[in-house]
């Protein structure tokens, strides 16, 4: 897993809690390299698992909406950084239509080992777009706090739900259904 | 959904534990930093190896552009910027553009324009899935082949090609070459040469039709097979580089002599790898067997087998070669009686005869080398090492086995060697002076009676001595008339003289008397027998114009040789002979033997006709020795037949010559010819022959050959009571 996503969830703890719970997380989670994540590098998936577990035990809250958040706070981090990018995609439809084919293909030229999810549109109208989320790490909650704050990005209303799924081709996954309001 | 408050620092908590959390978060920072750092070293590393790896496929691939002769093209679909770098025309570098396309097409020449312009549609529309085409375009003034090939870089979003490129390449030595190759595969294909492609280890990569035909086998089943042991050969053709050579195909009758030719060929690769080599075979049978038979004819008598005169000298010019002193002995070989075999059973019998003495020969000499020299003579050269006594012994053999009779047509032949054995070194050094003695040799043993042998001598030699120097005096003689003539009477059976014989005599002053015997073959070798035979006319034309004149009824025989009735002018000198001694054709007689038949009998029959309707007397001498043909007396315009002495030797003790005398006898007179008996030596035989019907008489016991005065003058006595006549003819001959 990239490290910005590390990086980020440790800051977003620091920034919505306080850095002794960010702390404590990593001292809970005892990764490997004991929490010193840099953005550039890659790190297992099993860190993130374990500090989102001992984020939500900490406080509470369920790990479904910790990642939902999260999700929301990395995308406001990307409108920041790839500010160009969003730029190049005039509607919040567009964007989301492009994460597979534009959006993940300028990604790798970055982070060649990067292990992303896929987003396959399945249809698309004007108002609105079903999308096939497939990834091993099954982190869906991550994907609609992203896609949740990249219509709030756009100005855009929609309501998005998710479903577990079987893609056109067999493969297990969830299928987003996103429409405008 | 919102996250809880954070979460307030415990009170009191010391400021140890703050400070605790602070050097963890130091730490986490300080270790993410170094973290950072060493990626950011991996990753500059990696981005500089991937910068040099770039540079190092581009080096790469303009080396292999170079190396190829390729040029770089590329078009900009949506600004039609046409661009061309590196092209290699004629050892030239090309950069053309960039440019619209259709200033490119502009470049094409008119001919291939619509093939380019469809190629580059095809593909913008998605029809192909490369540019692949080539075309005639004129470069620096010359026209050139190039074959372009290309695909998209970009595409826009319905898969339109928006940036192509590809490569440029000036083909016209390729296309010449595979054209040239195609003639070759064509000529590979319709020669009629067997021609084989073999790899390095001999494998059939191609074969044509011939080569299966050469072979008598299917193609499919020689192809892939081993040439060498297609062909039976124990080593390889391949590693023999350039090799021509003769191989033999097949076995016994079946043998078959091919011409094998291997040439190396670098320029024609099989599988992109190891050179080849072509082979071409020709079956050379044919042409094998004409050049046995040019050399058999060349170096073997094609009657008999045996080796011939060329052979013969070649084994004695290697035996006798530098002076050898090698020794060894060779035999001279004569058939007596041969030419008595020709005459009277044709020369099919004579062949059949050579042919059988040949096969004797090589049953008694197979150890020598038996040669025919030509017509009966024969030559054995024995082993090196064989003295005079075992060529002596060996002789012998030969004389046993030769003269055994043959059966020819149904007749018994006999015939017999005459030998003459000449010894190297010390009969001759070289191949040409032991033949000449041997022959000298040979000559002997037949002079002595023949079916003998004669090992040469130096006294042999003076023989050939005194030939030569015969010959010389019968050139010089001939041209001076010097023959004299006698004449022996005919009687018949009253003892009256009716006729008689002009008979040839030859006085040397070296020799003295030569007989005719010895010097008429001489005289028809050096030709000067024509000239002899003249005179001859003349002189019987004179003497029986004065036995005319003198009132005596008689005629005169003139003998003519085989050789002379062949003259196309010798009825004419026949003629001449009578008109300028005015006397009538029918006071000659024209004697001949059977012998003047041989050669040519349609036109002497001819002649004798002629002569016949002249008025000349014919008569057929020597009868009952040769040809003895019945059909020549029933056919032939004879007046007389002249039957052999050697009946009339034979008379008292051989009681079948006497049976076949009589036969002869009363044959003749049946057909009405009178018959003349020679060699009449005493009275016994002349009542015998008078008791068988014989009419004619000449001999011995008649009269001898007289001087043609005293002859005319014992005609006249004898036919005419002695008068004043008498003396006035005398007188006539002695002027």
């Amino acid at each position: 897993m990239l490290g910005m996503v590390f990086t980020e969830f440790i800051e977003l703890v620091e920034e919505k809690f306080s850095p002794e719970v960010a702390d404590e997380v990593i001292t809970a989670a005892a990764p490997a390299n004991q929490g010193a994540y840099t953005a550039v590098g890659y790190y297992p998936h099993d860190d993130m698992v374990a500090m989102v577990g001992a984020l939500s035990e900490r406080t509470g809250v369920p790990a479904a909406d910790l990642l939902q958040v999260f999700g929301a706070h990395l995308l406001k981090r990307f409108t920041e950084i790839h500010a160009p990018m969003f730029a190049a995609y005039p509607t919040y439809f567009e964007l989301v239509a492009a994460i597979d084919q534009h959006i993940h293909v300028e990604v790798r030229k970055l982070y060649d080992q990067a292990v992303l999810p896929r987003f396959t549109v399945l249809s698309r109208t004007d108002d609105g777009i079903d999308l096939f989320y497939d990834s091993p790490r099954r982190m869906e909650m991550l994907a609609v706090g992203l896609l949740e704050a990249a219509a709030r990005h756009y100005g855009e209303s929609v309501r998005i739900s998710h479903a577990e799924a079987q893609s056109p081709d067999g493969r297990a996954g969830v299928l987003f259904t996103i429409r405008r309001q | 959904m919102n996250l809880p408050p954070p979460s307030t620092p415990p009170a009191g908590a010391d400021a140890a534990a703050a400070l605790a959390l602070l050097q963890r978060r130091f730490e986490r920072e300080r270790t993410s930093r170094k973290a950072a750092e060493a990626l950011l070293n991996e990753k500059s590393r990696a981005l500089y190896d991937s910068a040099q790896a770039a540079r190092e496929a581009e080096r790469r691939l303009q080396l292999a552009l170079w190396a190829s002769g390729e040029g770089i093209w590329s078009w900009d679909v949506p600004t039609d910027s046409f661009s061309v770098d590196g092209l290699d025309v004629m050892g030239q570098t090309l950069r053309l553009g960039p440019c619209p396309m259709a200033e490119l097409q502009d470049m094409v020449e008119p001919i291939d324009r619509d093939s380019v312009r469809l190629a580059f549609g095809l593909y913008l529309n998605q029809a192909a899935a490369d540019i692949d085409t080539a075309f005639r375009g004129r470069l620096n003034g010359a026209q050139r082949w190039l074959r372009i090939r290309g695909r998209a870089l970009t595409r826009d979003d319905a898969g339109r090609p928006t940036h192509v490129t590809g490569t440029i390449k000036d083909v016209t030595e390729q296309r010449a070459a595979e054209q040239s190759l195609h003639m070759m595969a064509q000529a590979f294909g319709s020669t009629h040469d067997a021609l084989v492609i073999i790899d390095a280890s001999d494998t059939i990569v191609q074969a044509n039709a011939p080569f299966a035909m050469l072979l008598e086998r299917p193609l499919v089943e020689l192809e892939g097979g081993n040439l060498a042991t297609v062909l039976g050969l124990e080593a390889p053709l391949a590693t023999r580089g350039t090799w021509r050579g003769d191989i033999g195909l097949g076995e016994g009758y079946q043998l078959r002599h091919i011409e094998v030719a291997v040439t190396p060929v670098s320029a024609v690769a099989h599988g992109g790898g190891a050179a080849c080599s072509i082979v071409a075979l020709r079956d050379v049978s044919e042409r094998r067997r004409a050049e046995d038979a040019l050399h058999r004819q060349a170096y073997v008598d094609g009657l008999t087998g045996l080796v011939n005169r060329l052979s013969v000298m070649r084994l004695l010019d290697e035996r006798c070669g530098g002076g050898s002193s090698r020794l060894f002995a060779l035999l001279y070989i004569d058939l007596d009686g041969f030419k008595a075999v020709n005459d009277t059973l044709g020369h099919h019998a004579g062949d059949a005869l050579l042919r059988d003495v040949s096969r004797r020969l090589r049953h008694v000499a197979s150890a020598g080398c038996i040669g025919r020299l030509g017509g009966d003579e024969f030559v054995v050269v024995l082993p090196t090492g064989t003295d005079a006594d075992e060529a002596a012994e060996f002789a012998d053999l030969v004389i046993q086995s030769v003269s055994r009779p043959y059966r020819i047509d149904g007749q018994v032949v006999v015939v017999t060697p005459s030998i003459g054995i000449a010894v190297h070194p010390q009969h001759g050094g070289t191949p040409e002076d032991l033949l000449l003695n041997a022959d000298i040799a040979m000559y002997a043993a037949k002079q002595l009676g023949r079916r003998r042998f004669v090992t040469f001598h130096a006294d042999l030699d003076s023989g050939r001595q005194r030939r030569q120097h015969l010959q010389q005096l019968l050139r010089t003689d001939s041209d001076r008339d010097a023959f004299t003539f006698v004449a022996q009477s005919q009687f018949d059976a009253t003892g009256r003289p009716i006729g008689g014989e002009l008979l040839i005599r030859w006085q040397t002053a070296a020799f003295g008397a030569v007989s005719p015997a010895e010097f008429i073959p001489l005289a028809e070798q050096i030709g000067v027998i024509d000239r002899i035979g003249r005179q001859a006319m003349r002189t019987a034309a004179q003497v029986a114009s004065i036995a005319q004149f003198m009132g005596l009824d008689t005629t005169l025989a003139v003998n003519l040789s085989p050789r002379q009735l062949l003259q196309d002018d010798v009825e004419a000198a026949l003629l001449e002979a009578c008109e300028l001694a005015r006397v009538p054709p029918a006071r000659l007689c024209v004697e001949l033997t059977e012998s003047a038949l041989v050669t040519d009998a349609q036109r002497v029959g001819d002649l004798l006709r002629r002569l016949a309707e002249r008025g000349f007397v014919l008569a057929l001498d020597d009868f009952g020795t040769g040809y003895s043909s019945l059909s020549h007396l029933r056919e032939l315009p004879f007046h007389k037949v002249k039957v052999d002495r050697s009946f009339v030797r034979d008379l008292g003790g051989d009681p079948r010559a006497r049976v076949m005398l009589d036969g002869i006898v009363k044959l003749c007179t049946s057909l009405g010819l009178a018959v003349v008996a020679e060699g009449v030596e005493t009275r016994a035989q002349f009542e015998q022959l008078v008791g068988m019907g014989v009419t004619q008489f000449q001999g011995y016991w008649f009269a001898r050959p007289q001087p043609l005065a005293t002859w005319i003058e014992s005609v006249a006595q004898g036919q005419v009571p002695a008068d004043t006549l008498m003396s006035a003819s005398a007188a006539r001959v002695a002027a």
